[in-house]
């Protein structure tokens, strides 16, 4: 019974990662661009939505939509101003880029909310509930379901939208693209902007299960690159289910070897995949 | 510029450098300084890799650590000279970077990044989580290289040498053959390969030196302050450290790490003192600042010339 | 350019010449992952450094503090005592915040010949090669284990123990101790978990130790897995007799409460703990009203060791006479202060102060002290009562 319950929580946790690593599989499938600031990002909206249960009492559950928004048009911001001019260079400068861009927001939130550990108490979080030998906690149930409808909701948008197809037609070739009338520059900005807003609502739906501080998104950017390289690049899907297989995994090996070694589970998955299937479990294209 | 011998800024360099402990007494200086060299060291070895080879590890400190680990713990379970130490954690760092190196080589572009990135997580979790051998999270004391008194000076000297090493390493790279390959490899790896250039064995071959520097470098560096532990010798920083050196102060030049180094460690203690809790912002500021305005990496100010830009150009595809 | 190479030379040579005034320097976590508890220190001796001014100062002038930022980094530790040392010519330090920041420091101290007093390191070894130069003022590792023995041995010895801990210097120092004692004491170890700490999920982990079926828990956490890991045994219905802790998180002030911690999740939780606002060493309670006053929030036991340290200190330098490194040293390794705020203070040969740990309960809400029986405010309520009971 207990690996059935390892199993469930593996792939409730999954959810969330599912979100975070859609976001990174858009800006990286689409742009090409490693970005290191993916888990700033999310700390961004942790504390969005942070101060707006203490301060206004908005319900994270509910109004994580608006902390979406606001980050999208931020991502969008930060887009003009600074990633645009590395688009097209070599890796280096888009690292080097975003991982400055990173340093600079987490030494801003240090600086602005300081760097104690923030939690917030949402009674329906923490009640538990369950079937059979089975328990779960509620709060990790609705953030895995936002999650997951989320992750819906944008491939429909990628299915089915115009600019949804236009995006993935900068993703297939970006070159061409352009030829087919499409703006890139604009995908380009809109498309950064979703995959940070991926982002940063997986913060505020992690808040209440969780915590923050300003450091609470480094180990996600990480994280991000293990599930779109495990999913398949670029591919939504495959980041998606790339996140539950790796909720997963992890809790398997926690519960099977040790807690400790979870985090090495991410790795290992990560250099097998890259070298035996760099297609990723789900991605088409080799 | 008079035809002095070419050598001349390079001997009034390493000139000044060695009379430092001469006419400097605070240790507090000295030690700075110290600090600059070692991770001078540090950036030109990543530079061999990373800038002349374009290979963008940013999983290096896994050298760095197997160097200060093999020091410390030969020392202390075995009983060896640390010297011998030393030695055995350049060995080990060689035989780390042939594993290392055979796996992750085959990845290209931002794969190969990650990947090394996975590789050195993979070591800080195993020593930090094997408590019994390493002392697991709480570190431990490093041995002292050399005996008291006048640690400072002679920790300063020994750094020396090492700088020299490979700095000369560095110079004959960027003249040579091999440099030539490298930096083939470097602009298209496929179309390297269509001349005559063999990848696997080139970068195998410059990971090599590389990964040996950082090691002797992460030896001397955790016994000068004395410790070792999983997050100081064996932390991703250092590996985003060794990169952004070379990257910022030039990569595939030979003085760039150099001036990187400079630059990257003074103001950071700069900051510190003066802008306190805003350092980390003031930080990833420069960089994005660098990033924008100076591709090429601070040394760019000096040569000015657009050939730079070249020199730093696109690495690496991204393969689907 | 050449000004501003001149204005430095001008500056170097005023500093040589000058004689300085006695000053202690201080290296704690002002940034970094440590911040939080950084801060408490600095709060700490800024209300020691007031209270010391404000009773005249050391050796007749006001006392001065030189402060440095290691950020939470043992190796720019080290590189604190150089500047301090060499740079600011301090005659004495205290620091640093966590094991390994302190433990980088130790050689160094002993090599320029400074003393250095500890006020928060637990891990055993920080105390190994001292050279005589360091001192530590709180309890570490083994004498939190060794207390909740003690404790046991009073209330019932569990039948057996689960350590689990967090994977860090802290945890694993507190989970070898607790390992340690309970296998002097001949308790059976029921198993040893070792967890990544600020994971969003234990609850595997958590149902491998019920299914060992401990009768009591050790944890060795920080506040935010403490929170977790209360709401998810309560999730997985793990009922050990004992929940107990080794300090940190199960022992802030923020632990008990809804808000910012377990809450009621944190009901019946024993823990080991330096100090608390309720005990009865002299001047406990003021501390902590003039900390709530200034700072808004109720003090951990990491603010009163730093504020302790610095009078410590002050201490050792008036009973020197003098500001010299080695006569403070000396001073340090004789002095004897029954009454401070945290405690008697004595430093045995290896440079330990024998300090009294606690331990508490959490009951109603409230930290109850329920050892040693002589500190103890309450009775400790035993078995603690199964999740589905409460």
């Amino acid at each position: 019974m207990h690996f059935v319950q390892a199993f469930l929580n593996g792939l409730l946790v999954g959810g969330v990662y599912a979100l975070i690593a859609s976001g990174m599989a858009l800006i990286f499938g689409v742009m090409r661009l490693v970005n290191f600031a993916h888990g700033a990002f999310l700390m961004l909206g942790t504390y969005l939505s942070y101060y707006g249960w203490v301060l206004l009492g908005l319900n994270p559950y509910l109004f994580f939509p608006l902390w979406g928004v606001v980050l999208f048009v931020f991502a969008v911001g930060i887009y003009r101003v600074l990633v645009r001019r590395v688009m097209g260079a070599n890796d280096f400068l888009q690292i080097l880029l975003t991982e400055g861009i990173s340093l600079a927001l987490v030494g801003l939130a240090q600086l602005v909310f300081g760097a104690d550990y923030r939690q917030i108490n949402l009674p329906i979080a923490n009640r538990i509930t369950g079937f059979g030998s089975l328990h779960f906690s509620v709060g990790y149930i609705l953030s895995f379901a936002v999650s997951l409808l989320l992750v819906i909701a944008l491939t429909q948008f990628l299915a089915r939208t115009e600019m949804g197809r236009a995006i993935r037609a900068v993703a297939q070739n970006r070159t061409v693209a352009p030829l087919m009338g499409i703006r890139v520059e604009r995908v380009s900005a809109i498309t950064f902007g979703l995959g940070i807003a991926c982002a940063g609502i997986a913060g505020a739906l992690l808040l209440p299960i969780f915590w923050t501080n300003p450091t609470v998104g480094a180990p996600y950017t990480l994280k991000s690159f293990v599930i779109v390289v495990l999913g398949g690049m670029g591919s939504v899907q495959g980041a998606a289910l790339g996140g539950l297989l790796l909720g997963v995994a992890e809790q398997f090996t926690a519960y099977t070897w040790a807690d400790r070694y979870a985090e090495v589970v991410n790795f290992v998955i990560f250099l097998l995949v890259l070298l035996f299937r760099p297609q990723g479990l789900f991605g088409g294209k080799a | 510029m008079k035809r002095l011998p070419k050598w001349w800024p390079t001997a009034l360099f390493f000139a000044v450098l060695l009379s430092m402990p001469l006419w400097i007494t605070d240790g507090y200086v000295l030690q700075l300084i110290f600090r600059v060299v070692i991770f001078a060291v540090v950036g030109m070895a990543w530079n061999i890799v990373g800038g002349y080879a374009g290979q963008l590890s940013l999983g290096h400190v896994a050298y760095f650590g197997i160097g200060a680990y093999a020091m410390t713990l030969s020392t202390e379970r075995i009983g060896w000279n640390p010297w011998l130490g030393v030695i055995l954690g350049a060995i080990l760092a060689a035989v780390g970077a042939l594993i290392i190196g055979s796996i992750t080589f085959r990845l290209r572009g931002p794969y190969f990044a990650l990947s090394t990135i996975a590789a050195a997580e993979i070591i800080r979790v195993l020593v930090q989580n094997q408590d019994q051998l390493t002392h697991g999270a709480v570190g431990t004391n490093a041995p002292l290289l050399f005996q008291a008194p006048s640690l400072d000076q002679k920790f300063f000297w020994g750094a020396i040498p090492l700088l020299g090493a490979v700095f000369a390493l560095s110079m004959w790279i960027h003249s040579s053959r091999f440099g030539y390959r490298l930096r083939a490899i470097r602009e298209n790896e496929n179309t390297a390969m269509a001349v005559g250039v063999n990848p696997s064995r080139e970068k195998l071959l410059a990971l090599l030196p590389s990964a040996v520097f950082t090691a002797l470098a992460g030896s001397m560096y955790a016994s000068y302050f004395s410790f070792v532990g999983p997050d100081t010798v064996l932390t991703i920083d250092i590996s985003v450290q060794a990169a952004l050196i070379a990257m910022l102060g030039g990569a595939a030049t030979v003085w760039g790490p150099i001036l990187g180094s400079i630059v990257l460690t003074l103001t950071s203690e700069i900051f510190k003192t003066y802008f306190e809790h805003t350092h980390l912002v003031v930080y990833g500021a420069l960089l994005i600042v660098v990033v924008i305005f100076l591709p090429g990496g601070v040394i760019s100010l000096f040569e000015g010339r657009k050939r730079l830009r070249r020199e730093t150009g696109p690495i690496g595809s991204v393969q689907g | 350019m050449r000004r501003f190479v001149l204005a430095l030379a001008v500056v170097a040579l005023a500093g040589c010449q000058q004689s300085k005034p006695g000053r202690i320097g201080v290296i704690t976590a002002l940034t970094g992952s440590q911040q939080a508890f950084g801060q408490a220190h600095d709060r700490g001796y800024e209300i020691a450094l007031e209270e010391i001014n404000a009773a005249g100062g050391v050796l007749g002038k006001p006392l001065e503090i030189v402060k440095y930022d290691d950020q939470s980094k043992a190796d720019i530790a080290a590189q604190g005592v150089a500047k301090l040392v060499d740079q600011d010519k301090v005659s004495a330090l205290i620091g640093s915040y966590s094991s390994e920041s302190t433990k980088a420091i130790v050689p160094l101290v002993a090599r320029r010949g400074v003393p250095l007093l500890m006020p928060t390191a637990t891990a055993d070894n920080v105390l190994d090669n001292t050279q005589g130069w360091s001192f530590r003022l709180c309890s570490g590792a083994t004498d939190y284990a060794n207390s909740m023995v003690s404790f046991w041995r009073d209330a019932g010895m569990p039948k057996s123990v689960a350590i689990v801990y967090e994977n860090t210097n802290f945890g694993q120092a507190n989970g070898a101790a607790m390992k340690k004692a309970a296998t002097d004491a001949h308790i059976p170890i029921a198993t040893e978990e070792s967890y990544t700490a600020k994971s969003p999920s234990y609850t595997a982990m958590l149902e491998k130790v019920k299914e060992k079926n401990p009768d009591a828990i050790y944890f060795a956490s920080y506040l935010l897995d403490a929170t977790s890991l209360m709401h998810q045994s309560r999730q997985v219905d793990l009922n050990p007799r004992y929940f107990t802790a080794a300090g940190t998180g199960f022992s802030t002030p923020e632990f008990p409460t809804a808000d910012k911690g377990a809450g009621k999740d944190a009901e019946y939780t024993f823990s080991v703990t330096q100090w608390m606002p309720e005990s009865k060493w002299p001047g406990s309670a003021e501390f902590a009203k003039k900390f709530q006053a200034k700072y808004g929030s109720v003090p951990a036991y990491h603010a009163v060791q730093a504020y302790t340290a610095l009078k410590v200190m002050a201490e050792a330098v008036k009973k020197a006479g003098k500001w010299d490194a080695t006569a403070i040293r000396d001073a340090l390794k004789a002095i004897d202060l029954p009454e401070t705020t945290f405690g008697p203070v004595k430093f045995d040969a290896r440079g330990q102060n024998l300090h009294p740990v606690l331990v508490t309960q959490v009951q109603k809400g409230q930290y109850q002290i329920v050892h040693p029986k002589t500190e103890a405010t309450a009775d400790p309520i035993l078995p603690t009562p199964k999740w589905s009971g409460r």
